[in-house]
């Protein structure tokens, strides 16, 4: 019932001046040039459906379900569709919140690939330190009981890092490069005691003061007013570039993941559908869920027209699929093909924008 | 000549809080003519919701209504006591609420609800002609009469809210209040949703009023739109006109800040500050703080909301000049 991972090519994305990477390849042949910094394959998470008390239960819920990508160093990968798609999940896989069924998953860490299940004490440690993870609601994501010092500074008490001096001048620095200024007039006030956008500045802070590789964001700016967002949407991508972090952006919003990312991801029912570089995906869509998802997306403009998306019905929970394209049921251009043949692969349809559908 | 539907005079309004007195809506004037959409467009805590709540006198016991007039079809609601205004609700004019969810209770069914509604402001009506009324609502908003007799658990986002939209037309209204009617939705549904409210409101020539904190879902449904900021009206114009000649530093901040997948990519110019606190607001305009055309005058007199041409209204002492 699980999809095997050998359905699923690697959708090979390599930063530029790379050949194609071959899943066939061995990690080790590669040049280290050419190695992402975070590569997934086939990852799978399935949540069982309860059955009742005492009662195994049959049913799955294939929240992830075999997905692949590649993050290359200082890139950004936008990860954007309906909610219940698997996003989120994605996410929490990454930084190793939860566990997967299946599937393989490895960061780049001084040089070599490392495969995230086999880490153990301090390697796992060390993966903490490199991954870190910023929060949708930053109402929710602080410790209203610690100062804004303390929240910025645990990260560094938790690794062992500087003495308190040190850490003192770290989260300082830290404080005026999210634009916190003057940093002494936070350092010692509560969460409660600052707006939105101030609170999620303190969220990023935090995560990137231990000088982490990469960075999962899940909707962080989807709380904020529209004249904050900006500015921290601007704040994300200077500090990204500046300290060559890169990031997975989980976004339910095009136009947001359109402005932070290279690249896109679009899933739908735990599968990813379309995959490539940003203004690529969104000038020409090629999967019948991507182009719906888009000319859904109202726009800023009264003097555009959008034409009404082409999609059916709404989307339903992924419990047990059947061995058929998921987005079946809504597609326009559904076929035979697509009901009596498993989900598509994810191929390059060309100029490495992937696709997952039989049509196009 | 078009009747005029809501006509919002000098319209002010406190809230009265432990920490002092909070100026949610300040002098705020705008009208809404039959058959038009108007859009009302903010951040959070800019007055947006109050001024909806106001229209119904749905109002939280510490609110204050500091003065100005709210005539619907020509009569002043402001001074109405809770019984006098009674009529108004539902028939005259009726809300959608942000959060679907919330709005319906759980333990009844919704065509039943619908129903209540009916009986409660529509007197001399049958079960049977109410049950007949609900079924024709629920065909107009695209859910299936058969779904009546469910619960709103049993409902999704999108249906839930369609029920809304269907209680909301139930006594056919003058006018509606859509206060952020897609905020919770998924895209795809919530320009499934939006369409079906615009053909509606095309249909059926009620007047409406959508409140959203999203520029590209006010731009999609208006025909004329209203920037609010910190409490007061500080833009109001043709759609079209607006997005090609915004006149408040304001709302030509709101545009540059505003991602769009469709056009060319432009930076996205961030709005420095924050909203200010309107337990204190600022003197003079309050936007001051954060403008860019800031000028001497500007942190002193508060600016006339004043007719720039065409209808176009903007409150500002040193507008944005177009090129």
């Amino acid at each position: 019932m699980a999809e095997k991972t050998s359905e699923n090519p690697l959708p090979a994305r390599v930063p530029a001046g790379g050949s194609a990477a071959n899943r066939a390849d061995a990690v080790g042949e590669r040049s280290q040039a050419n190695q992402p910094l975070v590569r997934v394959e086939g990852l799978q998470k399935l949540y069982p459906v309860e059955a009742g008390l005492f009662r195994r239960s049959h049913s799955h819920i294939h929240a992830v379900d075999g997905i692949s990508f590649e993050i290359g160093r200082g890139q950004s990968l936008g990860l954007v569709g309906e909610s219940g798609c698997g996003k989120t999940t994605t996410g929490k896989l990454l930084v190793k919140l939860i566990d997967p069924t299946a599937g393989q998953m490895w960061l780049q860490t001084n040089g070599t690939p490392v495969e995230l299940s086999k880490l153990k004490g301090r390697e796992m440690k060390n993966f903490r330190r490199k991954v870190q993870m910023i929060f949708q609601d930053p109402y929710e994501s602080l410790n209203p009981r610690l100062t804004i010092f303390d929240t910025v500074a645990e990260p560094l008490v938790v690794q062992n890092i500087g003495n308190v001096v040190e850490q003192e001048e770290r989260v300082a620095e830290m404080l005026a490069l999210v634009g916190l200024a003057p940093p002494a007039s936070f350092l010692f006030r509560f969460p409660h005691e600052l707006s939105g956008g101030q609170r999620q500045r303190v969220a990023i802070a935090r995560a990137l003061i231990v000088e982490p590789a990469f960075v999962i964001a899940d909707e962080p700016t989807s709380m904020l007013d529209v004249s904050i967002r900006t500015g921290i949407m601007n704040l994300m991508q200077e500090l990204a570039q500046r300290l060559s972090v890169s990031y997975l952006y989980i976004t339910h919003d095009l136009a947001v993941a359109r402005y932070m990312c290279d690249q896109i991801a679009v899933m739908y029912l735990g599968k990813i559908v379309e995959l490539g570089e940003t203004e690529e995906v969104l000038q020409h869509p090629k999967h019948p869920y991507t182009r719906a998802l888009l000319s859904a997306v109202p726009v800023p403009d009264p003097r555009l027209k959008r034409e009404p998306a082409a999609i059916k019905g709404g989307v339903s929970k992924p419990i047990d699929p059947r061995p058929r394209c998921r987005f079946y049921d809504r597609c326009p251009l559904a076929a035979k093909v697509c009901e009596e043949n498993d989900h598509p692969p994810l191929e390059d349809k060309g100029g490495q924008h992937f696709a997952a559908c039989y049509l196009v | 000549m078009t009747k005029t539907l809501l006509k919002v005079e000098n319209f002010s309004l406190h809230y009265q809080t432990r920490r002092g007195e909070v100026s949610a809506v300040d002098d705020v004037s705008f009208t809404l003519n039959e058959q038009e959409a108007l859009g009302l467009v903010g951040e959070s805590g800019c007055g947006k919701t109050s001024i909806a709540i106001s229209l119904l006198k749905l109002l939280p016991d510490n609110a204050k209504i500091l003065g100005g007039h709210i005539y619907i079809n020509g009569t002043d609601i402001v001074p109405m006591s809770e019984d006098e205004i009674r009529p108004y609700r539902w028939r005259r004019i009726a809300m959608v609420f942000q959060a679907a969810m919330n709005s319906l209770n759980p333990v009844y069914r919704v065509g039943d609800q619908i129903a209540e509604a009916l009986h409660t402001h529509i007197e001399l009506m049958t079960d049977a002609q109410a049950r007949e009324r609900v079924a024709e609502l629920f065909r107009l908003v695209g859910l299936d009469p058969s779904l009546m007799d469910r619960y709103p658990h049993e409902y999704s986002g999108g249906m839930r809210q369609r029920a809304v939209i269907a209680l909301a037309l139930s006594c056919n209204p003058d006018i509606i209040v859509a206060d952020e009617p897609t905020t919770a939705l998924d895209v795809i549904v919530q320009d499934n949703l939006l369409r079906e409210m615009k053909n509606l409101q095309k249909r059926l020539g009620t007047g409406m009023i959508y409140i959203s904190h999203d520029i590209a879902v006010i731009a999609e449904v208006s025909d004329r739109i209203g920037v609010m900021y910190a409490g007061r009206l500080v833009e109001l114009a043709d759609a079209v006109d607006i997005f090609e000649r915004p006149l408040h530093p304001y709302t030509f901040a709101l545009m540059s800040a505003f991602p769009s997948v469709k056009g060319p990519k432009r930076p996205l110019l961030a709005l420095p500050g924050e909203p200010p606190d309107l337990l204190n607001p600022p003197a003079g305009c309050r936007f001051h703080p954060r403008c860019p055309r800031v000028k001497d005058i500007c942190r002193h007199e508060v600016p006339a909301f004043q007719d720039f041409g065409n209808g176009h209204f903007a409150a500002c002492w040193n507008p944005v000049e177009v090129k």
